[in-house]
């Protein structure tokens, strides 16, 4: 320590200096009266200032805060979106749904480099993660909507001129990683890049054991986060009508408000009640459309996990129990297969895994979609 | 809820940089605007606080240097423009004027430091921030955070010279 720097009597006088320099600071002053006079000096400047009154906000910001808030393009887009969802165009609804979520993800903005698929950049889409089971296929499925049309006043839409499919990033390159947590950590790198705000999942297998360690995976890599306090899973599966064979799988990670804002949508669109949530996540809200059979399989005949396997028969006319809405509890519904009809609502619970289950096969040419939102929540 | 939570905490060290309560609403507005957009950003390495804190201190400090050519600084033999000693009692009812008078004339040679200066001081004096943290904040290493308020501190010794004589001419008087 130099001694002729008396940058050093403020760092004394702020308590910021180690014992021996403290030491060297005290005999300086004992020898220099000046030096100790201008020691106080600064102790009397130092107090005049910390002695500041702290003054409330004189009026509450939180209003103003809301409304700059609500004017944000970001919002707005939000608004259009769900604007979009309340379209009277049943069948259509989900993938509508499906397509506004695909394009509030291009938002953000996360460029990719396509080479080694690792680094992250600001222009391009946000990244969408695939989480692939070991040795399948991860082209996603063609009923995926990868695109919306939007009005032309809405050109925020207009962010993002590339694929928002892309670029697809594996989550899970083997089982064995998966196990190790491999997965958990891709995706909590992923939530921590700066910039991503929404995130997209791509399971190309609709079997539980799937879905189950996306959630799981989901639940751990779970931050806190002040902003992010209560978070809803919501999922869905729909049948696209101009891809009857396809089933899509959506998990939707909303805040409260936004998931309210959902149920009142989908409640405006297909003029029925959708019931509450409240149940511990997940849980299914199913709309089926185009479709035949619905089977949960859940049974002493099927010792496996609880799954659901949409599969296509032939076109039912619309039913008189149109927005009827299903329990899918496996415990009522084992064995047999459901009629589905269009419009029909399904609700029910993922079931926990049996220890003893054998690996169920897996479905190929589903896919799971989980909607990672960070609304803040003012 | 969180603006409410925060605002209040934030105003202060907000309202001391700027030296303007209508400056310093705008900010805390321009603050919490910011936050929400870039939450995404929002790392949860630190508290949400202190996230939200800096913020509030860089578009304060920002704030100031986008001013700083409009408004002119004080110049540091401006102490003399202060009123002169007055030795009346704390227990004098005219007590509490002078006490916001005496506050005003503080944050006066506040408003008259550079906003480096005065970033640190702020930091430092009001907020209780140890050097470490005001250098991880404003990017700067803890050595020039310690000359930076030594200067700082020289320089308001000077502008609150007035002040001081006061408070000598009380103590003594006691």
């Amino acid at each position: 320590m130099n001694l002729n720097d008396e940058s050093f009597i403020t760092a004394y006088l702020d308590g910021e200096l180690d014992p021996p320099n403290r030491l060297k600071v005290e005999a300086a002053l004992l020898a220099d009266p000046k030096l100790a006079e201008r020691l106080q000096e600064l102790s009397y400047v130092r107090g005049a200032v910390s002695g500041l009154p702290r003054p409330t906000v004189p009026h509450d910001v939180s209003s103003q805060v809301l409304v700059a808030i609500d004017h944000l393009p970001e919002v707005r887009l939000r608004r259009f979106v769900r604007s979009s969802i309340r379209s009277p165009r049943r069948m259509g609804l989900a993938a509508g749904i499906a397509a506004a979520l695909l394009v509030v993800v291009t938002i953000p903005a996360i460029r990719h480099n396509g080479n080694n698929g690792n680094e992250l950049h600001n222009d391009d889409p946000a990244p969408v993660v695939s989480v692939l089971p070991h040795e399948t296929n991860p082209t996603p499925p063609p009923s995926v909507p990868t695109e919306t049309a939007p009005p032309p006043e809405v050109p925020l839409v207009a962010v993002s001129p590339k694929p928002v499919t892309t670029p697809v990033r594996s989550l899970v390159p083997s089982a064995a990683e998966r196990r190790e947590g491999k997965d958990r950590e891709a995706l909590t790198e992923v939530l921590d890049t700066p910039g991503v705000r929404r995130l997209l999942l791509y399971v190309d297998s609709l079997d539980s054991r799937t879905l189950n360690h996306v959630e799981s995976a989901l639940q751990k890599t779970h931050r806190t986060h002040p902003f992010r306090a209560r978070q809803r899973v919501a999922q869905s599966i729909v049948i696209d009508p101009s891809q009857p064979n396809e089933a899509v799988v959506y998990t939707v990670v909303l805040t409260e408000s936004e998931r309210e804002t959902l149920e009142t949508n989908l409640e405006e669109s297909l003029q029925v009640a959708p019931q509450s949530n409240d149940a511990s996540p997940p849980e299914l809200v199913t709309r089926l459309g185009e479709v035949g059979d619905l089977q949960v399989w859940d049974s002493p005949a099927t010792p496996e996990p609880a799954r659901i396997q949409a599969s296509r028969s032939a076109p039912e006319p619309v039913a008189p129990s149109f927005g009827h809405v299903v329990d899918l509890d496996p415990g009522e519904t084992a064995g047999s297969p459901l009629r589905v009809h269009p419009g029909t609502i399904f609700k029910g619970r993922t079931r926990k895994q049996s220890p003893t289950a054998p690996k169920p096969p897996e479905e190929k040419g589903t896919v799971y979609l989980v909607w990672v939102t960070t609304r803040p929540r003012f | 809820m969180l603006v409410r939570r925060y605002q209040d905490r934030l105003y202060p060290t907000v309202l001391r940089l700027t030296g303007s309560a209508e400056d310093a609403h705008d900010l805390l507005q321009e603050t919490f605007l910011r936050a929400y957009r870039k939450l995404g950003q929002f790392q949860g390495g630190s508290s949400f606080y202190t996230w939200v804190y800096r913020i509030a201190v860089n578009l304060a400090l920002g704030e100031r240097r986008r001013r700083k050519t409009a408004r002119p600084a004080l110049d540091l033999t401006a102490h003399d423009r202060f009123d002169p000693p007055d030795d009346r009692a704390q227990t004098d009812p005219a007590a509490p004027l002078e006490r916001e008078e005496r506050d005003a004339r503080i944050q006066n040679a506040l408003s008259a430091l550079a906003p480096d200066h005065r970033a640190v001081v702020v930091l430092k004096d009001l907020d209780g921030l140890r050097y470490e943290e005001i250098a991880e904040m404003l990017k700067i290493p803890v050595g020039t955070v310690r000359s930076r308020l030594h200067r700082a501190r020289h320089e308001l010794r000077l502008l609150l010279h007035g002040i001081l004589e006061e408070d000598h001419v009380r103590q003594e008087a006691r």
